[in-house]
């Protein structure tokens, strides 16, 4: 404690005298300083930063107390190491993630144990690592070895306490955005977190969720829990915020205080260092707006809001130039049954400044994917600078316009950044002058003999907007490009796009950024509920508060009792962003996962029926049975032996699994062509007795007793594919993996591990689809469909890897180290998998019946 | 020593390999129908992908086993024609794999261990085929021959490929903090 008074000293403001925390110090910081290993590697978990090199530390000397019950905000521009202090403070570093830390670190011991600190990240997607909503929150339970009965409890304890209704065996995979939040600090609370880390917990989240985080905090705030966030948006939390620390870009703290006075009096150091856009207000400055929001809130309902926004959709501004640069009539995009919006009517005139702005999942990127050309409508016509798009050709269509995707790394083809900019690879050539002004322009100087996938995600993005400026259209098209950057690299894009517009381009961008829409727009479209809501001037818009409610453009969540309702409009995907409904139908879960992709929906598991009796059988012995009937089938040497097995097989499925002959004929059907196939191989090749029958065929010379040998090797493996499809129809995938762990003694981390790896993998289908487009647009598709899994894989696979590197540092956050991880009996089990008498009944029936058979036969 | 990372990473890549080989398994055949299996042979090498691409990067013992029968389990699960015999295939085609690298005593991923590993692979394919395939229904000759063939082309497709995703990855730099990415660094 006297240690921790000291400590006052170095920091430069004193703390507030209104502040209302006990002063009981939860951890303090002295002279700590934090280097990687290796100098030249960017944070791992922090793409977002531009790491600087040289001989400072990446962070420190830093000296930092906290006190329990209060709420700090780290602000900084990027690269400034405060997701590293944070995640030194959450012991993320050096635990997870390997650095260099010196100087002195002291925890309490309530912040010390297990759990103790939750840390909730920036990417909802990567801190999961189990597949329903149950499982997750326990497996922070089960690392801290909590006992089964005591769970469930917990669980939903948790779940209240964010707000979050929703089924303990939901699909999280499905929630949007905002949920997966909650879920994420529903998982810290129910460990009993007395640190919570929120490291930039709203940067994937419209303005809605984002306010829903917030509340969270304040409410947090209220309860005096403490917390250490991590926000650019922080205009709606500072009333929630004690005190702030300002860091400056090496890695050092500018300034400790607290909130109203740090923030008034830096302002402008604010603006001079990135951290927040020039064109922001102070919150403190400006009163106006605020009230305003109040003002009008109070006096509209939902009702009026709609009838309000019936009329403006009717009352489009008349665009007199001609021809408009898009005209969309009676336009629909559906997928199978789903509507993604519907009775759109739209004139974009030449030379405008469009924002398309809406709720997560509202079908913004799909409006702009039919603007590029990238996905056709359902219904309505189309016409791109006068032209419909049949008469126009889709080439030509192609060559009018620039696409730029959410994500950059979708558009790069090569493997340096020069080629990257000249659109080809250059070879033993001077780099060409034009590129290199670019990359001067961009920042990007020094820059050219890298990997564009090396590059920091703020260099990626000025690359990739770099690359669509090179060549001139008429038309830009871009997918939030300001998303995730820091407030340097959105002005100079920012500045780029409007130069174009000055220049009498058309730009037409999606954005969940007011700020931009105010400052940059000429016409503003919102895409809510299936439709356009509006379309007009923005200064129209945003005279009309309940529409922006309506479309989830507020920050404003007055409406937070009627979070369930809001959740479930919140969602609604779009056919690429797996951000889908939660609470509504199953059939719109398994729409919105299908939509947009052709490859097979994620599990595999999930076609089990529900009256299966193999249902009560433990999936790892259940696994045991298969293999052990299809090594004895391998002896089936005679036909007869192979049909008796396949007899008992089909029994077997329509006895354990309950399926009809209907059934199983459905299931086995993929494999009986494939069968055929294999047979003619044995036919044509097969071993032949001297003397024995065989005619000539070009190359094969195929035999009578070939045909036999054939057809007993398809009965022989249709045998065995009948074990799979009972096993594949009944266990469930998180079964059976706590089941490898739990019953069979597997390592938590290899079988968690893998759980987490599979969870993952879904998201490759829409990235494919994403990917498939930018290189379209780019004119590079690989020529023949056969190429494309060779071009596709490395943007896939850095994304992959990344992910994967993310989601390990997250269960190592959740406690999933030390004995938890490395002995199954040092945790306890969530889901109660046992390996059952019947379990050995079975697996003895099944051996003693198949070798049997091939006794008898 | 694995880190957790190595093992989520090695379970994603398995997963994508799971899914390449459901694919491989049907494409092939039907491309393949007709061939010799001395022919076939030659493209058998894909299906030991992981059991090179995974060690390759993560270069832990038990990397190239581990990778294989995870990602045949979902070449099974994905629904191959081949079954639980894909899960077999893993088993045989990852311990052969696995040889190979033990033999370097998993320090040594150059081009000729990654190729031996590839090989090794191959003999592992060979086994399964000749008892569960069909193999042991061939003419001698047929079945050498395929031997052989699957063996180079374990060491080529099991091999060498792997082992350039795996150095086109590492460029890229989001390989830094696993081994492949540390040892490049030496």
């Amino acid at each position: 404690m006297a240690q921790a008074e000291n400590l006052m000293g170095y920091i430069e403001d004193e703390r507030d005298d209104t502040h209302r925390v006990a002063d009981e110090v939860l951890l303090s910081l002295q002279n700590v300083r934090i280097d990687y290993d290796d100098r030249d590697r960017a944070d791992a978990d922090h793409s977002t930063e531009d790491r600087l090199t040289g001989d400072r530390p990446i962070v420190g000397p830093v000296d930092l107390v906290l006190y329990k019950g209060e709420t700090v905000l780290f602000l900084g521009p990027s690269g400034c190491g405060k997701s590293t202090l944070a995640q030194l403070c959450a012991k993320l570093i050096p635990m997870a993630v390997e650095a260099k830390v010196e100087g002195e670190v002291w925890r309490d011991a309530a912040i010390e144990a297990p759990g103790g600190i939750g840390y909730v990240f920036q990417d909802p997607d990567a801190q999961f690592c189990m597949l329903q909503v149950g499982d997750e929150i326990a497996f922070g339970l089960e690392n801290k070895s909590t006992l089964r009965s005591h769970m469930q409890g917990r669980i939903c304890d948790a779940l209240g306490k964010v707000d979050l209704s929703v089924g303990l065996k939901d699909n999280h995979a499905l929630f949007s955005g905002g949920m997966k939040q909650k879920l994420a600090i529903a998982s810290a609370l129910a460990m009993q977190a007395q640190l919570l880390v929120l490291d930039e917990p709203t940067a994937n989240l419209d303005p809605r969720a984002s306010r829903q985080v917030f509340d969270l905090i304040g409410q947090f705030h209220e309860q005096r829990r403490t917390m250490i966030v991590i926000e650019h948006k922080f205009d709606a939390l500072l009333p929630c915020v004690d005190r702030v620390v300002l860091f400056h870009a090496d890695g050092r703290i500018y300034r400790v205080g607290s909130a109203r006075d740090v923030i008034q009096e830096e302002w402008q150091w604010l603006i001079q260092t990135g951290v927040v856009a020039p064109w922001k207000t102070s919150p403190f400055a400006d009163v106006t707006y605020d009230a305003d929001v109040t003002h009008h809130a109070d006096g509209t309902d939902d009702a009026d809001g709609t009838d309000d926004a019936g009329n403006l959709a009717r009352q489009q501004p008349v665009l007199a130039q001609t021809p408009a640069a898009y005209r969309i009539c009676e336009g629909k995009l559906a997928f199978q049954d789903y509507v993604v919006w519907e009775n759109l009517n739209l004139e974009v005139p030449t030379n405008a400044f469009v924002a398309i702005v809406g709720p997560n999942g509202a079908g913004k990127s799909s409006l702009l994917q039919v603007l590029g050309g990238l996905q056709p409508l359902t219904a309505g016509s189309l016409e791109v600078l006068g032209q419909g798009v049949r008469a126009k050709g889709r080439r030509k269509w192609r060559a009018s316009l620039a696409y730029c995707f959410q994500n950059p790394e979708f558009q790069f083809i090569y493997e340096r950044v020069a080629d990257e900019l000249a659109n080809r690879v250059l070879v033993n050539e001077p780099t060409p002058r034009e590129v290199l002004s670019l990359l001067d322009e961009f920042g990007l100087s020094g820059c050219e003999e890298q990997s564009p996938f090396s590059l920091s995600q703020g260099q990626k993005r000025r690359l990739s907007v770099a690359s669509m400026l090179k060549e001139e259209h008429d038309i830009y098209l871009l997918d939030e490009p300001t998303f995730g950057q820091d407030a340097f690299t959105q002005q100079a894009i920012m500045e780029r796009l409007y130069g174009l517009y000055e220049k009498g381009k058309t730009i037409i961008m999606t954005t969940h950024d007011m700020d931009l829409v105010q400052r940059f727009a000429t016409h503003v479209a919102v895409i809510t509920d299936c439709q356009l809501l509006f379309w007009g001037k923005p200064e129209e818009l945003f005279a009309q508060r309940a529409l922006l409610q309506r479309a989830h453009l507020l920050d404003d969540v007055r409406t937070s009792n009627d979070d369930l309702r809001a959740s479930s409009e919140d969602v609604l995907a779009s056919g690429d962003d797996l951000r889908a409904n939660s609470e509504d139908s199953d059939q719109g879960r398994t729409v919105a996962t299908n939509r947009g992709t052709k490859h097979k929906s994620t599990p595999v598991f999930t076609r089990g029926r529900r009256d299966s009796l193999a249902r009560f059988l433990n999936p790892p012995m259940q696994m045991v049975t298969t293999l052990a009937f299809m090594m004895i089938g391998m002896f089936a040497n005679r036909l007869s032996q192979a049909a008796a097995l396949l007899i008992l097989s089909l029994l077997f499925m329509m006895i354990v699994a309950r399926l009809s002959p209907g059934q199983i004929l459905k299931r086995m059907s993929p494999f009986l062509g494939f069968y055929v196939l294999w047979i003619w191989t044995i036919v044509a090749f097969g071993a032949v007795a001297p003397g024995a029958p065989t005619i000539h065929f070009l190359w094969m010379h195929p035999s009578v007793t070939g045909l036999y040998n054939g057809i007993l090797l398809a009965v022989r493996m249709l045998a065995a594919v009948g074990f799979g499809v009972l096993f594949l129809s009944s266990a469930d995938l998180t079964d059976l993996i706590v089941g490898l762990c739990s019953n069979f003694r597997v390592s938590p981390r290899f079988s968690y591990g893998i759980l987490a790896g599979i969870r993952v993998a879904p998201l490759f289908q829409s990235e494919w689809a994403k990917l498939k487009q930018a290189r379209q647009i780019r004119g590079k598709d690989a020529r023949s469909g056969l190429l494309r899994p060779i071009t596709y894989a490395l943007p896939l696979l850095t994304q992959a890897v990344r992910m994967s590197e993310r989601v390990a540092i997250a269960m190592e956050a959740r406690g999933f180290h030390g004995d938890a991880a490395h002995n199954p009996g040092a945790r306890t089990f969530f889901r109660d998998i046992r390996v059952r008498w019947w379990d050995f009944l079975y697996a003895g029936f099944v051996v003693a019946m198949s070798v049997l058979l091939l006794l008898v036969f | 020593m694995w880190k957790l990372r190595d093992i989520v990473v090695a379970a994603i890549l398995s997963v994508v390999c799971g899914a390449i080989y459901m694919g491989w398994d049907f494409f092939n055949q039907a491309l393949t129908a007709a061939w010799s299996p001395v022919a076939q042979g030659l493209l058998n090498g894909l299906w030991w992908l992981a059991a090179g691409l995974v060690p390759y990067i993560i270069r832990r013992p038990g990397a190239a086993f581990f990778a294989e029968v995870v990602s045949a389990f979902f070449e099974f699960a994905f629904g191959s024609p081949y079954q639980f015999g894909a899960v077999i295939s893993g088993l045989v085609q990852g311990a052969g794999s696995e040889v190979g690298f033990a033999l370097g005593r998993w320090r040594h991923y150059n081009a000729g261990f990654m190729m031996l590993a590839g090989a090794l692979g191959g003999v592992g394919n060979t086994l399964q085929y000749y008892f569960q395939y069909g193999g042991n229904k061939l003419a001698f000759g047929v079945m050498f021959g395929y031997f052989v063939t699957t063996v180079i082309s374990g060491a080529i497709l099991g091999g060498l490929l792997p082992k350039w995703i795996g150095d086109a990855l590492n460029r890229t730099g989001t390989l830094r903090n696993f081994e492949i990415g540390r040892q490049a660094r030496r």
